[in-house]
């Protein structure tokens, strides 16, 4: 018995090898026939070119001892324009004949350069104001050619900022004798916390002077151009701009402070008198550059000014640790001031900055619109739990600057790296190489490498190997670079650097040996080293006032003394008996104001979110109506429910919840109450499938339970830069995909899928049929489309063995998992934040089609959604019109997508939102292209009915799913085993409840009725 | 005191004898006579009565309804039973899944548990101290379960899926939680490891409370061996501890349904760990029919109270 088991081990070990060894021969001749898969692919085309594109540090070591260009600038205007690509001639704020270019095109510019050399590129641009629709709350972007080519990748997302500022008509805003502001009296909110003002683009025409827009670099971009014309292009990215002239100009290099210093003492410039300081609060800037930078409230300090025991004042700018306000690379605030006296000024701050440890922050200086020197562009921010008071400056110095008396100065405080940002660029283009070689040896070896198996890597990857031993270099001396900056301390960021460094450096010693055996902590290490460089790019900072004061003046103190902290502690125990501030309730009930009882599932910072903006419209908007807003669990619903102490209105109610409290009668018809009609279109067809059922029979009268909330559905995600190495195109049917399957898994790659009923309904729809039968009394288990479908779902797993549990954000950033098919929203969230080196290596396309019979292809993919619904009670208490009314609000296009740009602000790039509002989509900060294919699906999204007893399916068709996987049961006779046991549970519940719930015989004449509705 | 008083004012009323009076007149007048403690038991009772007895009563009533939470509850009569026995093959499967699960964390567990107290007992003081926190140590970290499910996980990366496939024993992750094969012995295999819990240590005390003399005297009478002393002197001295263990292990085995969800999901793979716990939680929070589980509540409590009677028999006969 013993022995046979030993007998069967062995065998399979050498059946093993076996197999092996026939894909190690094998994977030669593939390569061959990939070779005619190359077709034309502009996506993956594009991502081989960003992986061969010149880093800036390399353009610049290349062309630096080219000459400077000397002599007049050329300027070149719309006349040299070429606008065939997409974009008009027109006039805008004041100057005529200005190109205006959309968020898709492109524009050339045809310049005469006179001699060959180095040139600096000015561009002035402006944009749209927030009264214009296509303005949206993103900054601009574009692509930067010359001559059709990127000489260098960061010209690839060149970010043209907007300006944005505080809308103050309305409030009273106190200044000084200087036109200093003093004191804005803002709005309050009924429980007279200070509300924030909105804000608004105010669109000027602003000189831009092309440089980095990763702030790695301090410092304007070179061109290297030989005499004769060029081509310069923008390439539209995100949102609309307007370019007025470009221009090419002679080099500037900035003068060192002490050569600025000395310049303004000659010029007569003495330190200012004691009493001539100034005092400017933080909060009272000028500008932004985002929608998303406002003033906010501290209540960690007693002395932030002004603060408040109780009540919320707006006392400070910008965001604390994890906030990503103020803090991503190249967003600014500006303030403006004027000083009393002419002379020399320090400018000191009280602020706090808890984000970077054991590092500093940088931000970069501009005086009225120009860096003034170069150490303007490192001021520190070093780090410290509590507050600080500090003078701006370097480290080294703490500058003064030379006021005029009655002048007003805008001084800009801009995010950038400072001193770290060489150090960055290195790391990341470290990483990415690491990632490429990772691949290879993927490729080689598999995930989970032998370590007694020789792979002969020095003979297929020599190169690799050499370059590991460089990186390994490369990273120690990055590390020692760092350890010089923070003063000699080793830290955990020299830590991620040099783990690592030294698994490379082993790896490159003995790759025989170290490769295989090393390879899964490699991948591990990377994995930190990312994520520490994504950290290092948040550069939050708060401050709370400057003080522009002369030099030796004292600096603002951190924190108050023990008596102050104490009485105010004192105060804020006693205030917290008499003043709520942690509901979310509205006004109280006034003569004539209908209280509506919301309840929401979601969390804490979001319900934060949607007071603020309930706040600021909706009460404005409709003063009869007051919204309590209330944040609960979700099981909370039905116990409240079933007691009569629910709410009025349910957010966040899934669809099936939503049918299962409709077919009980818990949930009112929404379709009658006025202005329903227009929310039928504020959403796609597909949103309003669960939530429309037929009553009686399937021709019966319509009644609606729900509006839909959010909306999500599936993509296809993949690495662009694998699909080009391997010469493959990105499948758009199933039948491209399957074909390209035996490829990927030759090369040790994986592919993702779920088997959830989401997939197995795309499958279904696709081939012509529904999940229902009968008008939503039996299921579908018994008919021949659904049975090739489920066997079509199972064929992937049994076949090409997808994974049927995996960490997908990890395997597709490693490169494991190339391709995979998941929900549009969640993961490209994740990809943003957790995968920032491998931006524009992977996108994201419509989920494959099935072609059918006549030729057509069906892209049809299945959604899921959450709903809004208004419960029976409200009916009773007479608040259900009134409920309806702020669902409609609510919904509207305006409000979902401030609400989704607001969450951005809050939670940073993952916070993008599935708004089932179409239109509110669009406002989100989407590239063209991605806006693209997301419409795309959408317009083949697929909504699933939802019947009473349909949680029976998911879980049935499960169990067939596993009965194929792991015991090999034939597809479709798993699946017809389930028909009964469904179709029984779907009689039962009709015969169990009095509402008869049917599937609408036809939708869109359904929809159609409902639109007309008066 | 008082009662004499009274009693003379009233003018001596007629002796009433015990017989004289029905038997909930006899109650009404002692309870009358003892009303100080009724009113101290009065709050503990309400409390009781309200959030335990009453909840028991109501889901009997239900049982025989149809009830969904929402609209109000229809008289049903024996219909749920009816339906629950006769036609409910996945409660058949539920009631045999409780009953291995019971008898694998009831007795199995209850055994288990006294023996090792029993041989930790015997360790010196400050060792027994120690092994008895980490014997313990399992059941107090309530979601500690999720240790098996990175274990066993699904993922190639799963620990067991990762070993397994490393020595190149299997090529595919095996899905130990979603394959009927494996999901009911990891969960018994999970539910023993975590079931050495409060009834192991009550024993342990239990045990540290026998008298010392006791053993010698026992000696002294004729006790040939370690096995004889346990039986006839160590756990006549539990019974309190032992009984008291039972009654955990019992309702321990018959709660049995959390570790389940947590290890396989909800429900388990063609229900194949589905315990009258999942299957009342299955009708009762999914498919909104109270009635239903109400029944199924009901068949659940007759079964633990009848085990519990079994239990104190089986106990009776220790030491016999």
């Amino acid at each position: 018995m013993e022995n046979s088991k030993l007998k069967r081990a062995v065998a399979l070990a050498l059946s093993v090898v076996m197999v092996f060894c026939l894909f190690v021969t094998a994977s030669p001749a593939l390569y061959a026939t990939n070779a005619v898969a190359e077709e034309d692919n502009s996506t993956t085309d594009e991502a081989l070119e960003i992986l061969r594109d010149t880093k800036w540090a390399k353009y610049k070591e290349k062309w630096a001892s080219e000459p400077n260009y000397k002599g007049a600038a050329i300027t070149v205007d719309s006349s040299a324009a070429d606008i065939s690509k997409g974009g008009e001639i027109t006039d805008y704020l004041g100057r005529t004949n200005v190109v205006f270019v959309s968020d898709s095109g492109s524009v050339s510019w045809k310049i005469n350069v006179p001699e060959t050399g180095l040139y600096a590129m000015d561009i002035v641009y402006s944009y749209l104001g927030s009264d214009d629709k296509r303005a949206k709350a993103a900054d601009i972007e574009r692509t930067l050619r010359i001559d059709d080519k990127v000489p260098y990748t960061e010209l690839r997302n060149l970010i043209f900022t907007k300006k944005w500022v505080d809308v103050l008509d309305n409030v009273e805003v106190v200044k000084d004798a200087q036109g200093n502001i003093v004191d804005i009296k803002y709005d309050t909110d009924s429980a007279d916390n200070e509300r924030r003002p909105v804000k608004v683009i105010a669109p000027e025409w602003t000189d831009y002077t092309v440089c980095d827009p990763t702030g790695n670099y301090n410092g304007e971009f070179f061109f290297y151009l030989t005499a004769g014309e060029h081509t310069i292009t923008l390439q539209s990215q995100k949102e609309c701009l307007f370019v007025d002239t470009i221009t090419l100009r002679e080099r500037k290099t900035l003068q060192s402070y002490e050569a600025y210093l000395a310049e303004k003492q000659a010029q007569g410039f003495k330190p200012a008198s004691a009493s001539s300081s100034v005092k400017l609060e933080a909060e009272f800037y000028s500008a932004t550059s985002s929608s998303t930078i406002y003033g906010q409230n501290d209540r960690s300090s007693a002395i932030t000014s002004p603060q408040h025991p109780s009540y919320t004042w707006i006392n400070d700018v910008g965001g604390r640790n994890g906030s990503y306000n103020w803090a991503s690379i190249g967003q600014w605030i500006e303030w403006e001031i004027s000083v009393p006296e002419t002379g020399l000024y320090t400018i000191s701050t009280r602020f706090l900055q808890d984000a970077v440890e054991g590092l500093f922050v940088s931000r970069r200086l501009y005086i009225n619109g120009e860096v003034p020197f170069e150490e303007a562009n490192n001021l520190q921010f070093l780090f410290d739990d509590s507050w600080q008071g500090g003078t701006l400056g370097d480290g080294n110095y703490e500058f003064q600057f030379a006021f005029e008396a009655g002048k007003t100065y805008t001084f800009r405080l801009e995010v950038n790296f400072g001193n770290l940002g060489e150090i960055v660029a290195e790391l990341r283009d470290c990483v990415t190489r690491v990632n490429a070689i990772y691949i290879k040896i993927l490729a080689i070896s598999g995930s989970s490498p032998d370590p007694y198996m020789d792979y002969t890597y020095y003979k297929r990857i020599p190169d690799e190997i050499a370059e590991m031993g460089q990186l390994a270099k490369r990273l120690y001396a990055v590390s020692d670079k760092m350890k010089e900056i923070s003063g000699g301390e080793s830290s955990s960021s020299t830590a991620a650097v040099e783990n690592v460094a030294r698994v490379l450096e082993k790896m490159a010693a003995d790759s025989e040996r170290q490769i295989a055996k090393n390879f899964s902590q490699l991948k591990s290490y990377i994995g930190n080293l990312g994520t520490w460089i994504n950290n290092i790019g948040q550069q939050a900072l708060i401050l709370d006032y400057f003080q522009i004061q002369p030099a030796g003046s004292k600096v603002p103190k951190g924190e108050g003394n023990f008596f102050q902290n104490a009485w105010y502690e004192i105060q804020m125990f006693f205030y917290s008996f008499i003043r709520d501030n942690s509901s979310f309730g509205a006004a109280e009930a006034g003569e004539g104001v209908t209280v509506v009882n919301v309840w929401t599932t979601v969390s804490r910072e979001y319900t934060q979110i949607m007071r603020t903006i309930i706040d600021q419209e909706f009460s404005a908007l409709r003063p009869d109506i007051a919204i309590n807003l209330k944040l609960v669990t979700a099981g909370t619903l039905l116990p409240a429910t079933l007691s009569g102490v629910g709410p009025d209105v349910m957010m966040d109610v899934t669809s099936s919840d939503c049918v299962n409290y409709a077919v009980r009668g818990a949930v009112l018809d929404l379709k009658g109450y006025d202005g329903f009609a227009e929310v039928v279109d504020y959403f796609h067809e597909s949103a309003w499938t669960p939530f429309i059922v037929s009553l009686g029979s399937a021709e019966g009268e319509a009644a609606v339970f729900g509006i839909p909330e959010k909306q999500n559905f599936n993509v296809m995600f993949y690495r662009k830069d694998i699909f080009a190495d391997l010469g493959l195109k990105v499948p758009t049917t199933w039948d491209e995909f399957n074909a390209i399957m035996p490829i990927l898994v030759s090369q040790n790659y994986d592919v993702g899928m779920s088997h959830d009923l989401g997939i197995f309904n795309t499958f279904i729809y696709q081939n012509g049929g529904a999940l229902y039968s009968d008008a939503g009394t039996t299921i579908s288990f018994d008919k021949d489309v659904t049975l090739d479908a489920f066997t079509q779902l199972c064929h992937f797993f049994t076949t090409y063995n997808f994974p049927l549990k995996f960490d997908a954000a990890n395997r597709f950033r490693s490169g494991e998992m190339p391709m995979f098919i998941g929900d549009y929203i969640t993961y490209y969230n994740q990809f943003t934040v957790f995968a920032p080196e491998l931006k524009g290596l992977w996108g994201f396309t419509t989920v494959p089609g099935t072609v059918r019979e006549d030729g057509s292809t069906s892209y049809n993919i299945a959604t899921t959604m959450n709903s809004i619904v208004i419960m029976m009670d409200a009916a009773d208490r007479g608040t259900d019109q009134a409920g309806f009314d702020f669902i409609k609000w609510w919904m509207s296009a305006d409000v979902q997508g401030e609400y989704a740009n607001e969450l951005v602000a809050l939670l940073g790039p993952a916070g993008k939102y599935a708004t089932a509002n179409r239109d509110a989509f669009a406002d989100m900060s989407w590239t063209a292209n991605e806006l693209a294919e997301i419409n795309k699906q959408i317009d083949n999204l697929q909504g699933v009915p939802e019947m009473p007893g349909s949680y029976i399916i998911a879980r049935n068709v499960e169990f067939a799913f596993l009965n194929v996987y792991n015991n090999d049961a034939v597809p479709s006779e798993a699946l017809q085993d389930y028909t009964n046991t469904v179709n029984a549970e779907f009689t039962r519940k009709r015969e169990e409840l009095s509402r008869e719930f049917y599937v609408p015989a036809d939708l869109k004449q359904v929809l159609a009725d409902l639109r007309n509705l008066k | 005191m008082s009662d004499n008083a009274v009693g003379k004012k009233q003018q001596a009323p007629k002796p009433v004898a015990r017989k004289e009076m029905t038997k909930w007149q006899w109650t009404w007048k002692e309870m009358k006579r003892n009303y100080a403690a009724y009113l101290m038991c009065a709050p503990y009772f309400l409390i009781f009565f309200t959030f335990t007895v009453l909840p028991v009563i109501l889901s009997v009533f239900f049982s025989f309804t149809v009830f969904n939470m929402i609209e109000p509850p229809k008289w049903y009569g024996l219909n749920n039973y009816m339906r629950l026995f006769l036609d409910d093959e996945i409660f058949i499967q539920a009631i045999m899944n409780t009953l291995v699960f019971a008898v694998m964390t009831g007795p199995v567990s209850y055994i288990l548990s006294l023996f090792t107290a029993w041989f930790i007992n015997e360790l010196p003081p400050k060792i027994r101290a120690i092994v008895t926190l980490i014997f313990y140590a399992p059941s107090l970290a309530t979601g500690m379960t999720f240790i098996w499910k990175i274990l066993f996980d699904g993922d190639s990366y799963g620990y067991a899926n990762s070993i397994l496939m490393r020595l190149d024993i299997i090529q595919a992750p095996i899905q130990f939680f979603q394959n009927e094969t494996y999901v009911m012995p990891l969960c018994i295999v999970v539910a023993l490891w975590t079931s050495l819990g409060v009834s192991f240590l009550s024993f342990i005390g239990g045990l540290q409370t026998v008298p010392k003399d006791q053993f010698e005297a026992a000696a002294v009478d004729g006790i040939k061996n370690r096995w004889q002393e346990l039986w006839y002197v160590t756990l006549p001295n539990m019974k309190q501890q032992m009984l008291f263990g039972a009654v955990m292990a019992i309702t321990q085995s018959f709660n049995f349904g959390a570790v389940v969800n947590d290890l396989a999901g909800f429900p388990s793979v063609n229900y194949c760990a589905h315990t009258i716990m999942h299957h009342l939680q299955d009708y009762g929070g999914q498919r909104f029919e109270v009635g239903y589980s109400s029944a199924i509540a009901v068949v659940l409590f007759v079964m633990m109270i009848g085990s519990n009677m079994l239990v104190n028999k089986v106990l009776n006969k220790v030491g016999q």
